[in-house]
Parts: structure tokens; C-alpha cells; sequence
């Protein structure tokens, strides 16, 4: 049982945290952040959220800090093929459209961004339906699938690409057998010419400078994150996220997410089950 | 051989299904400005299974009424003789397209009446939520389709492979149905209602759900209203025959016509208003079952 944070510490904390990264804990997500703030405690040796909290300011262990914070409160669950009517969308109809878009302005190049890619499943979901699309013509193509996390922990996982038989718990089974390398002890390892098409960087997506590298980019899937930020947050994300795609190019958000009267400047597209934004 | 199909299609008008003899009663009612509730009694007393389902669906959740309706008196009272006249039809339906030689081969009729009840639903949602008149809806939205039961009926091998080009292709069923036909379920659902004799909305609905603009000024905001009903239902999960692409549904002819009557629908947040459909889940399984006799 975590200590509870007094209602000045949790709101102390709960505002730096929002001012940097913009994720907004509300009095129903508390006992999230009280419990992650105990193991860094207990982690670190520091006696207090006040003392803690100095040594987020302090410049000498203001990096190690923000980044140990950051690793723990946005620890998040995913799978491969997640979302089986999304996933249904973006294979039958947004891949096959950007394909046909790309092929037909000859530029054989493609941009996905995963901007909150956690440890890659859907990254790697990404690239193995276009490896599934574009058949033995895939290496002709110019693929880029960027995987950008705050958490440091979750980017190491992308780089590894190793997962265990839960993250494939929806994957086909001639999928596994096609894309990865069964491990000895029932993990499955990502196969090496999908790990080259996914890139993973640090991104902080309140860095408006920093995420507009991702540029130009065909599909932007940012699933099951804003619910986590505030109405202006959430407006300066998908305004970031407006500017990076390409004209007509798509945004997916959780299944349940919606964006109106936050970013009006999309287009909704219905699909079966699945919504997604479009340029 | 596209000659011989489009002979063919021609001369479906020539063997469309009659309509059976307690549907024609009730067609002549509906075409009625005045219905007669003892002439209406007297139709449906032909089929005793007609008075114990339409009790039953006007008890369903689909019209929400506060009072139990335990009589046809007393369903006029609550549903007015108009929308029960068409209730009666609606509940017909299924049995009148029903195949006449057991064993036939058919397209998957549960799926095919699941949209169509589907569709009359959340036709009936949307005229609630725009403030329209909700009359005659249900039954419009069950008829929609018709066509491709007798497209069916007719040509089953052919129909197959609409459905499988249409899934494979991931293609709309219409465009779909004139590559490997040259004509669409719409106009021969259009065909089979004025055989039928069914007052020109249906017609019109059945012919123009994917066409609103050639509909008449008269009957176009219903057409269009079940138009839009037919996408949603096939978003939401009730499609029928394979058909998953995509649409923007705020520009779509039928959404943009209707706000143009409805300028607040606008400023609708579309996405939440499809998800929120799922209250009506509950309702289009219970309709169904009735209609499929479950």
C-alpha cells in the first residue's frame, strides 16, 4: 500500500509534471502517481516528495530524476495487431490508399510515426502489415516507422524487440512464424529487416520543436495517450500532429477518443468500428 | 455475356416475386390518406402471427412507450394507425421475400435482415435526434435493400461473386454490383416496390439510397435520412455483403442535404454520436429475433 502524497505534495507534483510533459494526473489517476513516487522513493533514497522534488530542480540530478519520473508514471500495456478493427482499417484501406498515393507521385516512400510507441508492438504491427501488403516489392520501397517515446525504458524495448507470448496474444500464427524468431524461453524476438524499418528516438511530444522532426509523415498513430493530457495539451499535440502529415494523410487515436471542438481542422473518416482524422 | 445478364435483369421486372395477399391488403392501406382501424383489424386478423409480433415490437424498446400495449386498440391509441399499418408490413417482410423452394441457395439472410433492421433503427434514432417525423422509418430502412434478395433470388452465382469482388476489392457493394452486372440492387428494390404497388416513398427509398439526389423534393430528406441510417448501420458493425471502406460521412450528399434543413447538425460531433450507438445494440437484436422468427 502506497503512502498517500498530501493534497500539496500530489498537486506540487502533479503540475510539474504537466508543465513539462503536459500529462495531466486527475484526482482519479492519484493513487497511479502515489504509487510510482513510493518506488522512486524507495528506489532512490530520497525521504520525501519534498526532497524529491528539489532534486528534480537541482541541475545536478535534474536529468537522471526527470528521466527516472517519466519512465515510471508512463508505463503503458500494449499488443500487436491492438485494436483488431483499427488494425482492419488501416490494412484494408489506409495502407493501401498512402501506397497508392506514394506510387502514383513515384516517390516509393512511406512515413508512419508511432509518437507514443511505448516498448513497439504497434510499431512493429505497422511494419509487418506493410511487409504483408507489399509483398516482395517491400524492399523497393523507402520505409521509415518512427517510434518515439518519453520513456526511456519502453525505447529500449523497441530497440531489443523482444516479446512475450502476452504481447502476441492477438497475432496470427503464421504471422509468428513469418515475422519472428522464437526464443528458448517462449519469447518471440522481432526478425531483422523489421527491425530496420522501425526507428526509435526520445520524443516529448509538448516539445513542439523536437516532434515537428517528424515530418511529412503518411500515417500518425498516437493511440490511448491524449486521454492522458489536458483539453490545451491535447490541442497543441494534434495541432503538431496537423502540421506533420502530409495532405490527406491519417491520425489515429484510441477507439474511444475523439477530438471535436479540440481540433476541428481534421476531417473525420468512419471506418468499420474504428475512426481515424484526416488532413 | 454482359448482354444476356442486362436481358435477364430486364426481365426480372416480369417475374419479381408477387406479394402476398395480407402485405397487398396492408399496401392498399398505406396508400390510404384515411386508414379505417376496423379495416386494418381485419387484415391482420388473416394472420394471426402478425398481431402477437406487431404487439411485441410495439412493446420493444426500439419505441419506448411508458404503458404496457396489450391490444391493437390500444397500440392505435399509442403508435397512431399510419406507423401501425406500416409496423403490420414491416413485420411481414421477412416471410414475403422468404424463398419459395426449400433448400435453396441464398446470400446469409440472417446478415441481410440484421442490417435491414439495423438500418430502419438508427433511421429512426437520427429522425428523433434531428426532429423529424419518425413515421414510416422502420419500415423504410427494413425495405431498403430488397433489391438484392431478388438480385439473389435470381442470380446467386452472380451475387457471390459481387460479394467476394466487393470484400476482396474493398469496394462499395454498388459499384461492385454494375462492374459484374450492369445494374444495381438499388433499381431493381425500385422495381419490386412499384410492383408491389408501395407508396412512391418506398420506391424511392429503395431506389435512391445511394442517389439521393435523384430523388423527388417530396420524399427527399426521408431518403436521405435512411441513406445515412444504411452507412451508419454499416459502420457500426451491421454491414451486409462485405463492404469496409471508408467514408466521410459529413460529406456525404444525404448528411449535407439534411443540414442543410438542420443547420446544428454541423456543429454534431459525428464521431460520438456513431459510438454512442451501441445504446441501440440491444434493441436491433431484439427486433431481429422477431423478424427471423428466433
Amino acid at each position: 500500500m502506497s503512502k498517500p502524497l498530501t493534497n500539496q505534495e500530489f498537486s506540487a507534483l502533479r503540475d510539474y509534471i504537466y508543465k513539462k510533459a503536459g500529462i495531466f494526473f486527475t484526482e482519479k489517476n492519484r493513487f497511479i502517481l502515489e504509487m510510482r513516487i513510493e518506488e522512486i522513493l524507495n528506489e532512490t533514497g530520497y525521504k520525501s516528495v519534498t526532497e524529491y522534488m528539489r532534486a528534480l530542480e537541482d541541475y545536478k540530478t535534474s536529468f537522471t530524476e526527470w528521466n527516472r519520473l517519466m519512465n515510471k508514471v508512463t508505463i503503458t500495456e500494449t499488443s500487436f495487431f491492438r485494436d483488431k478493427y483499427q488494425i482492419t482499417a488501416i490494412e484494408k484501406n489506409v495502407l493501401p490508399e498512402i501506397i497508392k498515393r506514394r506510387e502514383q507521385n513515384g516517390s516509393r516512400q512511406l512515413r508512419i510515426w508511432s509518437a507514443a510507441s511505448s516498448s513497439g508492438e504497434e510499431a512493429y504491427t505497422m511494419a509487418i502489415l506493410l511487409a504483408e501488403q507489399l509483398k516482395e516489392a517491400v524492399g523497393r520501397w523507402n520505409i521509415a516507422i518512427y517510434a518515439t517515446d518519453i520513456n526511456e525504458n519502453a525505447l529500449a524495448a523497441v530497440r531489443a524487440g523482444v516479446y512475450s507470448s502476452y504481447s502476441l496474444r492477438n497475432t496470427a500464427e503464421d504471422i509468428k512464424r513469418k515475422y519472428f524468431n522464437k526464443l528458448p524461453d517462449d519469447r518471440y524476438e522481432i526478425k531483422d529487416h523489421l527491425k530496420k524499418m522501425v526507428l526509435s528516438e526520445k520524443c516529448n511530444l509538448m516539445d513542439y520543436n523536437a516532434s515537428r522532426r517528424y515530418s511529412k509523415i503518411d500515417l500518425i498513430l498516437i493511440r490511448n495517450v491524449l486521454i492522458y493530457f489536458d483539453q490545451v495539451s491535447k490541442a497543441k499535440v494534434l495541432q503538431m500532429c496537423y502540421e506533420n502529415l502530409n495532405e490527406k494523410a491519417f491520425l489515429f487515436l484510441g477507439h474511444s477518443e475523439t477530438i471535436f471542438g479540440i481540433a476541428n481542422n481534421f476531417k473525420l473518416v468512419s471506418f468499420v468500428n474504428a475512426f481515424a482524422y484526416m488532413k | 455475356m454482359i448482354d444476356s445478364i442486362r436481358q435477364k435483369v430486364e426481365g426480372i421486372r416480369d417475374f419479381l416475386p408477387p406479394i402476398p395477399l395480407v402485405m397487398n391488403e396492408l399496401v392498399q392501406l398505406l396508400n390510404q390518406d384515411d386508414v379505417d382501424f376496423k379495416a386494418l383489424a381485419d387484415v391482420i386478423s388473416k394472420d394471426p402471427s402478425m398481431t402477437m409480433n406487431v404487439l411485441r415490437i410495439a412493446n420493444s424498446a426500439f419505441y419506448g412507450l411508458p404503458n404496457r400495449v396489450n391490444s391493437l386498440d390500444h397500440a392505435v391509441a399509442m403508435l397512431g394507425i399510419k406507423e401501425l399499418t406500416s409496423l403490420c408490413m414491416s413485420c411481414g417482410a421477412a416471410s414475403a421475400l422468404a424463398p419459395s423452394k426449400k433448400g435453396q441457395k441464398t446470400m446469409d439472410l440472417r446478415s441481410f435482415w440484421r442490417h435491414s433492421v439495423a438500418t430502419g433503427v438508427i433511421a429512426r434514432m437520427f429522425a428523433v435526434e434531428f426532429g423529424l417525423p419518425t413515421s414510416n422509418l422502420y419500415l423504410g430502412g427494413l425495405m431498403h435493400d430488397v433489391g438484392m434478395v431478388v438480385l439473389d433470388r435470381f442470380f446467386h452465382p452472380l451475387y457471390t461473386k459481387i460479394v467476394e469482388v466487393t470484400f476482396k476489392e474493398n469496394m462499395p457493394v454498388i459499384d461492385a454490383e454494375t462492374r459484374v452486372l450492369g445494374e444495381t440492387h438499388a433499381k431493381i428494390g425500385g422495381w419490386l416496390m412499384e410492383k408491389w404497388k408501395l407508396p412512391p416513398l418506398f420506391c424511392e427509398i429503395a431506389s435512391f439510397h445511394h442517389s439521393i439526389e435523384e430523388s423527388s423534393g417530396e420524399h427527399r430528406m426521408i431518403v436521405s435520412v435512411v441513406s445515412l441510417a444504411n452507412q451508419v448501420s454499416r459502420l457500426t458493425g451491421f454491414g451486409f455483403g462485405g463492404d469496409e471502406t471508408g467514408m466521410v460521412i459529413s460529406e456525404s450528399s444525404a448528411f449535407q442535404f439534411i443540414a442543410k434543413a438542420h443547420p446544428n447538425l454541423e456543429n454534431m460531433d459525428v464521431a460520438k454520436f456513431v459510438m454512442d450507438l451501441d445504446r441501440a445494440d440491444g434493441e436491433i437484436s431484439e427486433l431481429e429475433r422477431m423478424m427471423t422468427n428466433e
